[in-house]
């Protein structure tokens, strides 16, 4: 879209340009019509947390997805003794997708370990962008389908490798 | 009793009624009043007749001119009565065809209401408005007309036949010998009327529930681009409605063009035979006029009976179709007959119950279950399991087919809907919340359980700590603040000014540096990005009508000045990008509210500038008129560069704004002094919400652990000045919107629960009631339930989480209709059954 502004500053993206740009590279997004990914980048509300800030917290169904875009957060697991870093996930890492579309506990917690900004997707938002595409949780069930089915060839290229054990129970979740 | 109101009513069903039970219903009086002034008008419709043969025969033969005024004189008077008499007529029958349709719409309604839920599964929701709208007008007439038509025009009709037969027997006899011939042969033509009536009847039912049913799912039809199909089924029902129609009113009109052929036959008659007897000397030529009027002023009388006739017809087919739509058996009645309503000892059993469909399929499957008053007993098991229809029969929400349920030794098919209400309170896992405020939503179990007129009267309506109560419980209590806190204070409420005002002082004092990141506070050096582009030019609160937001394009100071300051331009510019902008992500799709949070523009507006971006497409900003130039600064006041991500605010045109504060506030304190109370730190803002009133600036929405440790500060502010039950009382006044739509699902999952809670029935149902909550407030929400409602209410819990379910009792595992586990949680758990399995996945 043109601005009609003239002057210097101008050119510069809005927050909503820049989230449309943001999730055109997401491959969840990819194959979908530009008036869809134009409603998430819309709909979707910029959040910053700062460094030790809780983005999500196990065991809550928050309803919400987080697409990263700058920062750099840990994604730990707490039981009853301690908490287990799992991993990091730094900028444009895309999160709990599946949460929009039911209700479904966090099993993880995200903390940023440093300021962190992060494209925060509602359930409410999304159930909302279905009413106008219903067509999208098919797609995206099916962009699920394709990642659960990556990641098991993985496992079984791991387990075929080193045949552990404790992978075994794993195996097979592509058969859901 | 709320339902007592109904005692009365709980005679006849109205869909047993029959249509003409309907003529004398609660009308007696005024159809008694209507025979009474319809006998008079007859009466005085003859004596014109009599006048006439008398000015003939007397005043003109016998050359008399004082009898020929007298006669005149009478004959005007009788007509000036008749029309008096025929308006009153008119008006008493509106009154009862008016009121017989209204009585209808009620008694069919509240009907509905009591219609079992298997019922509206199969209607769609178009076909009840239709009836209750559209079908009923006409039955209603009938009910008008029923005494006044047939009266009328027979006894019209009788006189003036009796008349005529006195004057001369033989041409009476001839001139009235076409009505047997038109009574045998309009009701054949009636019969076709209606066949094509019951059919259009059908037709226009399908094809209202066609139209519900495409709108409902437009967005199936546009995803799929199924307009061909739709519109083909669409054409297709017009077509055979407009076929049927066609038909309709042919044989309507035929009945007319018979009437009128007759009718017309009758001067012929009367002509021929009447001038012979003239011409012979056997009839006066005064009687002989005396029949050519009478002819004439038959028509009238039989025009409104052939009219009637038809109505009656079209009434009773739409009545009875109506009826014989709704005429389902309701399995409960409202309130008891002949004994007070129970107040049950709440122990719940449950022996060999089973739910079977029409089709055969068991959804409860010989269901066993004991519950002891006061204990919470939770249902779990797979979707599909049958534990929410059993939660839902126990409620009576459902009817089971065979088996027992009782609660306190009373078979729950057996008791009254007034039993039921009386004794559980109900929370479903998609509650519908109201239209009104949070105070109306959370008083309604409430109010239906002690009646409307009780509470409204304040004999017994809750008290504010009652309200407060249940708040807290459901968790409701801090999303209720915070609606408080973003509500404005009307400039009636004066009182809270000063405790507000000191509230800011002693929010600056303690948290003022605390909060600095997250707050933009208002400074008359900064432009504030969480402010819109006109608060930031005004910088203070408008007085004068003239400078409320609204009206700032209308107002010729203001746009001067934003011509002097040179922020026309650029505004209009940045209008246009916000209306381009919306439009292109929002055109082609169904418009909801939830989508115009982010832009300036209103639902309402869309459609508008949609109009407008297509008219200025090609133009430049010098081309546009007045009006688009006058909608373009609009949006560019409304503008929040904090709140609508959707355009960018230059950073050139910021400092212009900040620049233009400046000049505004000269030449405004030039011109109008008292037009704007500019912010300050002394005095309370009225154009802001309480919360930006304590700030004395505006949240930054975008970190959402600021936004909790402000609430917490503010919290304890409130809690300080005691401030927070009248804050608790403003937020409860928040308007929920249409099926609540200004809350989030968690927040009226929550409403709903306070609202039973509130109700405090002895056996509570709750439906998979806090699946929309968060971990926090769910653990809160079983923690009020095992703390404060175990021993109290006997609870019945459809529960998906299991980690909850520890809380319980007892745990009943379902799995296809059937209870296959029952135990504590530990006992559960040590089986290794179905219920641990679960469990096991779950964890």
């Amino acid at each position: 879209m043109n601005s009609h502004m003239n002057t210097n500053d101008a050119d510069m993206p809005s927050e909503f340009t820049a989230n449309l740009n943001a999730f055109r590279q997401i491959e969840f997004f990819s194959g979908m019509p530009i008036e869809v990914i134009k409603l998430f980048a819309y709909l979707c509300k910029r959040q910053t947390y700062k460094t030790g800030d809780l983005i999500f917290q196990q065991g809550d169904d928050d309803g919400c997805s987080y697409y990263i875009l700058s920062g750099n957060t840990k994604l730990v697991f707490k039981n009853e003794e301690k908490e287990h870093f799992i991993r990091e996930y730094g900028a444009e890492h895309f999160l709990s997708i599946m949460s929009l579309m039911s209700p479904m506990l966090k099993q993880f917690s995200l903390v940023a370990q440093e300021d962190t900004v992060c494209l925060v997707m509602t359930r409410e938002s999304f159930s909302k962008v279905v009413d106008q595409f219903p067509d999208i949780p098919l797609r995206m069930t099916q962009a699920i389908g394709n990642r659960v089915l990556v990641s098991e060839k993985k496992a079984i290229a791991e387990f075929e490798a080193k045949e552990k054990a404790n992978l075994k129970n794993l195996l097979g979740i592509s058969l859901l | 009793m709320a339902l007592k109101k109904e005692k009365d009513k709980q005679q006849i069903p109205i869909v047993k009624k029959t249509l003409t039970s309907w003529v004398f219903e609660g009308n007696l009086k005024l159809q008694l009043a209507l025979v009474a002034v319809i006998l008079l008008t007859v009466a005085i419709r003859v004596v014109p007749l009599e006048m006439q043969r008398k000015i003939v025969n007397e005043a003109i033969n016998l050359r008399k001119v004082d009898l020929l005024i007298s006669y005149c004189g009478i004959y005007l008077a009788a007509v000036v009565l008749a029309s008096v008499l025929k308006l009153l007529i008119n008006i008493i029958q509106t009154r009862i065809s008016q009121r017989a349709t209204a009585e209808m719409r009620k008694q069919l309604y509240h009907h509905i209401l009591n219609m079992p839920l298997n019922f509206f599964r199969n209607t769609q929701p178009g076909t009840v408005v239709n009836s209750l709208i559209n079908e009923l007008t006409i039955p209603g007439n009938f009910v008008g007309m029923a005494v006044a038509a047939p009266l009328t025009n027979i006894v019209t009709l009788l006189a003036f036949f009796g008349y005529l037969l006195i004057l001369n027997p033989a041409l009476a006899i001839i001139s009235f010998s076409i009505y047997p011939v038109m009574l045998y042969v309009i009701p054949l033509l009636q019969k076709r009327v209606n066949r094509d009536n019951k059919r259009r009847v059908n037709a226009s039912r399908n094809l209202s529930s066609n139209i519900v049913e495409s709108v409902s799912g437009i967005h199936e039809v546009q995803a799929n681009g199924a307009f061909d199909i739709e519109n083909n089924k669409f054409d297709t029902q017009v077509d055979k409605l407009m076929r049927i129609r066609i038909k309709w009113s042919i044989f309507k009109f035929a009945i007319k063009v018979v009437s009128n052929f007759f009718i017309n036959l009758g001067p012929f008659l009367i002509f021929i035979l009447g001038g012979f007897l003239a011409i012979k000397g056997q009839l006066e030529l005064g009687a002989l006029v005396a029949f050519l009027s009478a002819q004439e002023k038959l028509y009238d009388p039989w025009k409104e009976l052939i009219e009637f006739y038809q109505v009656y017809q079209d009434g009773s087919i739409n009545y009875r179709k109506t009826m014989k739509y709704f005429d389902v058996d309701i399995p409960n009645e409202l309130i008891p007959r002949d004994r007070d309503i129970y107040e049950l000892d709440v122990a719940i059993s449950v022996e060999n119950m089973s739910l079977e469909t029409e089709e055969g399929i068991k959804l409860l499957d010989g269901v066993s279950l004991e519950v002891e008053p006061g204990e919470h007993i939770a249902l779990v098991g797979f979707s599909g399991s049958g534990k929410s229809t059993l939660a839902l029969c126990l409620a009576q929400l459902y009817s089971y087919t065979s088996g027992n349920a009782t609660i306190g030794d009373k078979e729950i098919s057996d008791l009254t809907k007034a039993d039921i209400t009386k004794n559980i309170g109900l929370v479903s896992q998609a509650p519908f919340i109201f239209d009104g405020t949070i105070r109306e939503n959370l008083m309604y179990s409430y109010t239906a359980l002690h009646g409307e007129t009780c509470v409204l009267d304040g004999e017994c309506e809750p008290e504010l700590d009652d309200l407060v109560h249940v708040l807290q419980q459901s968790g409701l209590f801090v999303d209720v603040l915070r609606f408080g806190l973003n509500a404005m204070v009307e400039s009636s409420s004066e009182e809270f000014v000063p405790v507000i005002i000191k509230m800011r002082e002693t929010f600056q004092k303690e948290y003022g540096d605390t909060v600095e990141d997250w707050v933009e506070f208002f400074d008359e050096n900064k432009f504030l990005n969480y402010a819109t582009i006109a608060d930031n030019i005004i910088f203070g609160a408008p007085v004068a009508d003239e400078f409320r937001n609204q009206n700032l394009v209308k107002s010729d100071f203001f746009l001067k000045f934003l011509d002097d300051a040179d922020l026309t331009r650029p505004m209009l510019s940045l209008g246009r990008e916000i209306a381009e902008q919306t439009v292109d992500i929002l055109k082609n799709i169904a418009h909801d509210k939830h989508f115009f949070e982010q832009s300036p523009i209103e639902l309402e507006e869309f459609e508008m500038y949609e109009d407008l971006v297509r008219e200025i497409k090609d133009k430049n900003l010098h081309q546009i008129n007045k009006q688009q130039t006058m909608h373009l600064l609009e949006l560019a006041l409304r503008f929040s560069p904090g709140r609508h991500r959707i355009a960018v605010i230059p950073n050139l045109l910021s400092k212009m704004v900040i620049e233009g504060r400046y000049m505004f506030r000269e030449r405004i304190l030039q011109d109008d002094p008292n037009a704007i109370a500019f912010f300050r730190n002394d005095q309370y803002i009225h154009s802001q919400t309480i919360s930006n009133n304590i700030l004395f600036g505006i949240v930054k929405e975008s970190n959402p652990a600021a936004m909790e440790k402000i609430n917490q500060f503010m919290v304890a502010l409130l809690i300080g000045e005691d401030f927070l039950e009248k804050m608790i009382e403003i937020g409860m006044d928040y308007q929920v919107g249409t099926k609540g739509n200004n809350l989030s699902g968690g927040q009226r999952q929550k409403l709903a629960i306070a609202r039973t809670f509130l109700k405090s029935p002895p056996v509570m149902i709750l439906d998979e009631a806090t699946s929309a909550l968060d971990n926090n407030s769910q653990k809160r929400i079983q923690n009020v339930l095992s703390r404060h409602w175990k021993g109290r209410s006997t609870l019945i819990a459809v529960v998906h989480r299991l980690d909850i379910v520890k809380e319980y009792d007892k745990v009943a595992f379902l799995k296809a209709g059937k209870i296959v586990e029952m135990g504590t949680y530990e006992e559960l758990m040590a089986k290794k059954g179905y219920f641990y399995e679960l469990a096991y996945e779950h964890k």
